[in-house]
């Protein structure tokens, strides 16, 4: 009896975990060769992005926003502006945070922690985090977007980030939504919005002094 | 021998007179609130960490359950990520939930113990002052003209802790400077949104 109850529950939780991935499952080795072809067009991207954080026992989200820059020497630029101001810049081997008018600077290569930040960041950016062997990808497809579902399979990432959901733009392939999920059904959504391409990006966007 | 009579009838003269002033100001109900929330639900704040000369930042965020009088209270990384999360009920804070990023269990049981400063009831309190109180566990209120807390003192030789509240604004403080003595722990809130 206890057999039938646990299968009966399994199968619904699969159910519904299924039915949470709208879309036609695809490819993942075919939407990785076009989004990297894809991606190779561009030169650069600036955009504004606004974070809620969701928590299980939180009536409403911890909202914020800010601006986004990134080129094709995988140097970025994510500054939060409201309602706080925080900076990260990678730039040249280096992670950069300035809060408080404090600036803090960590070598990437020889920092393990923010080498695997900095790469989920910036492969999340330019959605090449898919072809990342750190997760285990899934890929779907509706009338407007992809959807990719990354669950990390490295035990580090997996204690800080249950799963992904990345909402990748079906017209120009860029990345409109980031969702990382982490225990007990709290997460922070991302939104992309206002992208511009292949502007020329000044060099001190990427500079903190 | 004079000498030696002389300085125990001094010593044994202020023995009993402070035994006679600690009877006169006795523990009593406080009426003392706690700095935090108020009649509001929740508060979140910037906060600026400080551990032996390392630097830190990130987001705390109080929320007040008022129909089972409890609070969370989650420290989270200006991206979004959960560092570490609180419960506090009836004057005992534990931890809930911490990530792998905060596993320091001496850090841990430190802001466990700030923390739960902004939101235990003050019981009983003896008045050293006006504005000064002494808790029968001997933490240490000032107040300010307004009667709100303005100051937190907890001595102790390792680990005291001494925490400053400023600029009350719809009866909660905007700044919050916490400073634990011999531990090279400090750390500073600033009031981003309050609901």
């Amino acid at each position: 009896m206890k057999e039938i109850i646990v299968g009966i529950l399994f199968v619904m939780v699969f159910s519904h975990v299924n039915a949470q991935k709208h879309g036609k499952p695809i490819s993942v080795e075919a939407l990785q060769k076009v989004m990297l072809d894809k991606t190779q067009e561009i030169v650069s991207i600036s955009c504004d992005f606004s974070q809620e954080k969701q928590m299980q026992y939180l009536d409403e989200a911890i909202s914020s926003r800010g601006k986004l820059f990134f080129d094709k020497n995988n140097r970025l630029r994510w500054e939060y502006v409201d309602p706080f101001e925080y900076l990260i810049v990678i730039n040249d081997g280096n992670f950069i945070i300035e809060t408080d008018g404090r600036k803090s600077e960590y070598d990437i290569e020889s920092n393990k922690m923010f080498s695997q930040i900095s790469e989920l960041i910036i492969s999340s950016v330019n959605g090449t985090v898919f072809t990342d062997d750190k997760f285990n990808v899934e890929a779907y497809v509706d009338d407007k977007q992809y959807l990719v579902y990354l669950e990390p399979n490295i035990e580090e990432l997996k204690q800080v980030i249950r799963k992904i959901k990345m909402r990748i733009n079906k017209s120009d392939f860029s990345v409109d939504q980031v969702v990382m999920y982490e225990e007990q059904d709290d997460f922070t959504e991302i939104n992309f919005l206002n992208k511009q391409f292949n502007e020329v990006l000044p060099n001190h966007l990427f500079i903190v002094e | 021998m004079r000498y030696c009579q002389i300085i125990c009838l001094l010593l044994s003269s202020v023995f009993f007179h402070s035994c006679s002033s600690s009877k006169t100001s006795s523990y009593h109900k406080s009426e003392l609130t706690a700095p935090l929330l108020g009649e509001h639900n929740t508060a979140l704040y910037k906060a600026s960490i400080n551990v032996f000369g390392n630097y830190f930042s990130g987001l705390v965020l109080l929320k007040h359950n008022a129909e089972k009088d409890d609070y969370n209270i989650v420290m989270l990384s200006e991206v979004g990520l959960t560092i570490c999360e609180f419960y506090s009920h009836d004057n005992e804070i534990v931890l809930r939930k911490a990530s792998s990023l905060f596993k320091s269990k001496k850090a841990q049981s430190v802001l466990a113990e700030d923390l739960s400063f902004l939101v235990d009831e003050i019981s009983e309190v003896k008045a050293k002052s006006d504005s000064r109180y002494k808790s029968n566990s001997g933490i240490i209120y000032s107040t300010n003209s307004d009667g709100q807390v303005n100051q937190i003192r907890k001595r102790r030789l390792v680990n005291g802790v001494r925490i400053d509240f400023e600029d009350y604004k719809k009866g909660i403080p905007t700044n919050i400077y916490f400073k634990n003595k011999g531990i090279g722990f400090s750390m500073k809130l600033k009031l981003i949104k309050v609901s």
